[in-house]
C-alpha cells in the first residue's frame, strides 16, 4: 500500500487516480499529523514537502525510523533548495514537481520493485 | 511778402512763437509740437511742404523725423526713412559743412547735380531750401515748394534757423534724457540680478531710486523704510561704525567709496558688511547717480579675495581719475557711457555670480567666475560660439532675448564637454548704446548634480524593487502552477490507463495522453522561468562568444527559414573572446534579442535579415543584434526593459525585462540603440579573466 500525504486536495486525488491505475493500492492523508494518528504500516511513502503545520522533512526528522522502515519519495516544486535536508533525513529519491507519470512509475519500480505490486 | 533780404516784422514774430512753443514743450509732447511750429512756418511762407530730417552719423543715413504739409499735397515722410547720406552726397555735402542748400528752380539745376535733380523731380518738388543746425550737423529744416517755383531767400533761411536751433535744442534735450533713463534701467536691472545687495541714488532729486530686495535680509529693516529715508540703513549700523560712514556718505558724490563696517540684526546679531559705490556720470562730467553694493562678510575670511577686491577697488579709483582728467567737451558723452562700462564690469569683478555680456552673437564680456565655470581663458570665450558655450538651443533662445528676458537654468559648458549649471537669468539692455543681452547666474551645479544622482538612485532602486516583485510573482505564479499541472498530468496518465484497459477506443485514448503531455510541457516552461528568478549560483562556465551565437542561431535557424530571414553572423576573431558565465542563461537573451529581430521583421518587405555581430572592447565583449525592420517609436524606446511591457498582442512583456537581468546578473549591461536604418540592441558582457589555455 502506498500512502500519498498533501495538502492540497487535487494533488492528493489525481496522484491516488495515477497510483491506482498503475496498480497500486493508495491511501491519502491531507497533513502530516492526519497520517501520524492513523496506525498503518505502508510499504512507500509519497508525500508534499510544503504542508501547513508539518512539513514532509520535518515529518521524517521528527521519526527518523520512519523512512528507514519504509521507503519515502518526496514531492516538491523547490526541489533543489530542500535536497540536502530531504536527503540527511532519508528521503530515498525527490520527485519535482510537476512530475511525469514514468517518473513516479520508475521510482516506485526502484524502490520496491515488480513484486511490489499488488496487482 | 519780404523784401528779400530781412523779416519783416509779422515773420518775426510767428517765427519766434513758433520757436518759442518747442522750446516750452513738454518732451513727451515735443513731436507733435514740432509738427505743429513746422505747420505754422509753412503757412506764414506759403510753402507746400515743411519738414526736419535727423542725421545719424554712426549708421551713415539720414531720415525724416517730422513733416508737414499743405492741403492737397502728398506726404514724403513714409519714403524718406533711414536713407544712406551717400545717395543725396551732392545736397548734404554743404549742409555738412554748415551751409545752407537752396534750390530756386530745380528745372534748372547744375547739370553737375543731375542725380539731386532727379531725385527732387521725382517728389514733384519745383523750390527747395534746406537749413543745417548743429555742429557736427546733427540736423536740418526746410521747404518744399511743389505748386509754383519760389523763391527762397535770406528771410526764409533765418526762419528756418530760429526754429531748426530750437527744435535742436529740445530734441538733444530729450535724447539725452531717454539714454539717462536707459542707463537707469541697465544699471537698476545689473545690481537686482547680483547677489549682493544693491542700490542707485538719484543725486539730482536726492532721492533713492532703487534697492534690491536683499537690503531687508542684510540689514533687518524694511525696503519701504528705505525708500522713505535714504539713510535710514544707518540705523541698523554698530553706533562705533556710524560717524566714519557720515563722512564716506558725503565722499561718494566725488569719487568711488569702499568701507566695512558691522551691522546689528533686531536680535542682536552682529554682521560683518563691505560697500562699494560708484559715482556715475552725466554728460557734462556731472555726478547724476551713485550705484553701490553690500555684501555680506561675517563669515569672509581675508585672504587672497579680499585683496584682489581691493586692488579692484584701487584700479577702478585710477580709471574714474583718467576719466576726469580727460574732460573735454567732445568727450561728454563718450565719458558718460564708459562710466556705466567701468561700474558694470567693477561691480560684475565683485560678485561671486557669473557674469556674462553677449553682444551680436558673442560674448564679449565674462567676469572672472563665469571664465572659471568655462574652463577658457576671455580670449578664447570671445571666440567661441554661443553654441560652444551654452548649446544650440540655448544659443537660440540668448539670441532672441532683445525685448523680454528669462529666468532658468542655462548649462555652461567647457571645452572637455563637462557643463556647469547655472540658476541664471537673461536680460536684454542696451549696453555703450548697443543691444545686448546680460547674462547674471549663480552655478548650481552641485545641487543639480545632487538632485540628478538621487533622481537616478531612486529610479534605479524603484526599477530593482519592481524586478523583484516580479521575480517573486514568477516564484509565486511558478509554486501555484505547479499543482494544478501535477494533478492534470496525473489525471491524464491514469485516465488513459483506465481506458486503455477498459478497452476504450484508442483515437480517445491517444487525445488524452496529448493532453497530458501539453501539461509535463507547460511544466517545464514553469521549470525554465522559475530558474531564472531562483536564487541559486548562477552557474559559472568559460564560453566563448562565438560558439553561444552560433548554438543560439542554430535553435533560431528554422524560424528563419520559416520567415525567409537571411542571419548575417560578423565574428571577427574577437568573437572567439572567452568570458564567464551561464550559458543557458546567456542563450536566453540571445534567443530574445533573435525572436524579437525575427518578429519585427515579419512585416518588412523581402529582403529580411538579422546581423549579429561579436567584438571585444576593452574589458567587454559586444554582441549586437541589429536588424532594418520599423524603428521603435520613442515611448516604448522609453519603457522597453520594463517588465510587462510589450508592444506585441500576445507578448508577455517579460522577455527584454529578462534578458536585461539576466545581463545585470552577469556584470553586463543591455542596452538599445537606434542607429537608422538599423535598430541595435547591444549586449555587453565582461570578458573572462584571461587563463592558460590547457
Amino acid at each position: 500500500m502506498i500512502v500519498v500525504i498533501d495538502d492540497e486536495p487535487a494533488v492528493r486525488e489525481s496522484v491516488s487516480f495515477l497510483l491506482d491505475a498503475l496498480g497500486f493500492t493508495v491511501r491519502t492523508y491531507p497533513s502530516a499529523l492526519a497520517f501520524l494518528a492513523d496506525p498503518i504500516e505502508p510499504e512507500v511513502l509519497l508525500i508534499d514537502h510544503a504542508m501547513p503545520g508539518m512539513t514532509g522533512v520535518e515529518l521524517l526528522q521528527k521519526h527518523p525510523d520512519l523512512p528507514r522502515r519504509v521507503p519515502t519519495l518526496l514531492m516538491s516544486a523547490y526541489s533543489e533548495e530542500i535536497r540536502d535536508a530531504a536527503t540527511k533525513a532519508g528521503v530515498r529519491q525527490i520527485l519535482e514537481k510537476p512530475f511525469s507519470p514514468d517518473r513516479l512509475a520508475r521510482a516506485l519500480q526502484v524502490l520496491i520493485g515488480p513484486d511490489g505490486r499488488k496487482r | 511778402m519780404p523784401d528779400g533780404t530781412s523779416m519783416t516784422e509779422p515773420w518775426f514774430s510767428t517765427a519766434l512763437r513758433a520757436a518759442e512753443a518747442v522750446a516750452q514743450a513738454p518732451l513727451d509732447a515735443l513731436d507733435a509740437a514740432i509738427e505743429a511750429a513746422l505747420g505754422e512756418v509753412g503757412r506764414l511762407v506759403g510753402a507746400d511742404r515743411a519738414y526736419r530730417f535727423e542725421f545719424d552719423h554712426a549708421d551713415g543715413v539720414l531720415w525724416n523725423s517730422h513733416e508737414w504739409c499743405a492741403p492737397g499735397v502728398a506726404p514724403q515722410i513714409d519714403m524718406l526713412q533711414r536713407a544712406p547720406i551717400g545717395d543725396y552726397a551732392g545736397m548734404v555735402e554743404p549742409l555738412l559743412e554748415g551751409r545752407s542748400f537752396v534750390v530756386p528752380d530745380v528745372e534748372r539745376m547744375d547739370p553737375a547735380h543731375a542725380v539731386e535733380q532727379a531725385v527732387l523731380a521725382a517728389q514733384g518738388i519745383r523750390s527747395v531750401i534746406f537749413v543745417p543746425s548743429g555742429t557736427p550737423t546733427h540736423q536740418f529744416v526746410g521747404f518744399d515748394a511743389v505748386e509754383a517755383r519760389t523763391d527762397w531767400g535770406e528771410p526764409h533761411e533765418r526762419l528756418l534757423q530760429v526754429l531748426g536751433t530750437a527744435i535742436l535744442a529740445r530734441t538733444v534735450d530729450r535724447d539725452r534724457l531717454r539714454r539717462a533713463e536707459r542707463e537707469r534701467g541697465d544699471m537698476r536691472m545689473i545690481l537686482e540680478a547680483l547677489p549682493d545687495a544693491g542700490y542707485l541714488i538719484d543725486l539730482r532729486e536726492g532721492r533713492l531710486r532703487f534697492a534690491s530686495q536683499q537690503y531687508e535680509a542684510l540689514y533687518g529693516r524694511p525696503l519701504a523704510g528705505l525708500y522713505a529715508d535714504s539713510m535710514d540703513w544707518i540705523h541698523a549700523v554698530h553706533p562705533e561704525d556710524r560717524a566714519r560712514l557720515l563722512d564716506d556718505t558725503d565722499r561718494r558724490h566725488d569719487e568711488p567709496v569702499e568701507n566695512q563696517y558691522r551691522v546689528v540684526l533686531p536680535d542682536g546679531t552682529l554682521r560683518r558688511v563691505w560697500h562699494c559705490s560708484v559715482p556715475v556720470r552725466d554728460d557734462l562730467g556731472h555726478a547724476s547717480l551713485v550705484a553701490g553694493i553690500v555684501r555680506d562678510i561675517t563669515h569672509f575670511v581675508p585672504d587672497d579675495a579680499a585683496n584682489a577686491a581691493i586692488d579692484a577697488a584701487h584700479e577702478l579709483r585710477g580709471t574714474v581719475g583718467r576719466l576726469l582728467a580727460q574732460n573735454s567737451e567732445l568727450r561728454a558723452v563718450k565719458r558718460a557711457l564708459e562710466s556705466t562700462a567701468t561700474l558694470f564690469q567693477s561691480l560684475a569683478e565683485r560678485t561671486e555670480a557669473a557674469v556674462l555680456m553677449v553682444r551680436e552673437g558673442r560674448v564679449t564680456y565674462a567676469n572672472r567666475t563665469a571664465l572659471r565655470l568655462t574652463g577658457r581663458a576671455a580670449e578664447e570665450v570671445a571666440d567661441a560660439t554661443l553654441g560652444d558655450l551654452f548649446g544650440a538651443r540655448e544659443a537660440v533662445r540668448i539670441t532672441r532675448t532683445v525685448h523680454l528676458g528669462f529666468r532658468g537654468e542655462l548649462s555652461l559648458r567647457r571645452p572637455d564637454g563637462r557643463a556647469a549649471t547655472l540658476d541664471a537669468s537673461v536680460q536684454p539692455l542696451s549696453y555703450d548704446g548697443e543691444p545686448a543681452v546680460l547674462i547674471v547666474g549663480v552655478d548650481v551645479s552641485e545641487r543639480v548634480s545632487e538632485e540628478r544622482r538621487v533622481a537616478s538612485e531612486l529610479e534605479e532602486m524603484s526599477r530593482l524593487a519592481r524586478g523583484n516583485l516580479v521575480a517573486q510573482l514568477y516564484a509565486g505564479l511558478a509554486h501555484e502552477l505547479n499543482q494544478p499541472l501535477t494533478s492534470i498530468i496525473a489525471y491524464g496518465f491514469g485516465a488513459a490507463r483506465k481506458l486503455r484497459a477498459a478497452g476504450v477506443n484508442e483515437e480517445m485514448i491517444e487525445i488524452v495522453d496529448r493532453m497530458s503531455s501539453e501539461a509535463e510541457r507547460a511544466g517545464e516552461i514553469v521549470r525554465q522561468l522559475r530558474a531564472l528568478f531562483e536564487r541559486r549560483e548562477t552557474e559559472n562556465r568559460a564560453l566563448c562568444a562565438r560558439e553561444l551565437i552560433e548554438r543560439t542561431a542554430g535553435l533560431m535557424s528554422l524560424d528563419f527559414e520559416r520567415h525567409g530571414i537571411d542571419l548575417r553572423l560578423r565574428l571577427s576573431a574577437a568573437g572567439h573572446v572567452r568570458l564567464t558565465g551561464d550559458a543557458a542563461q546567456l542563450e536566453v537573451i540571445l534567443l530574445n534579442l533573435m525572436r524579437n529581430a525575427a518578429e519585427a521583421l515579419e512585416p518588412a518587405p523581402a529582403p529580411r535579415w538579422i546581423r549579429v555581430s561579436a567584438r571585444a572592447e576593452g574589458a567587454d565583449v559586444v554582441i549586437e543584434v541589429a536588424d532594418p525592420g520599423r524603428p521603435i517609436p520613442p515611448e516604448a524606446k522609453r519603457r522597453l526593459f520594463e517588465s510587462f511591457f510589450t508592444t506585441r498582442s500576445g507578448g508577455t512583456g517579460t522577455g527584454l525585462y529578462l534578458s536585461r537581468r539576466i545581463a545585470e546578473s552577469h556584470g553586463g549591461q543591455l542596452e538599445y540603440v537606434d542607429e537608422p536604418p538599423l535598430k541595435i540592441f547591444r549586449l555587453r558582457l565582461p570578458r573572462a579573466p584571461a587563463v592558460e589555455v590547457a
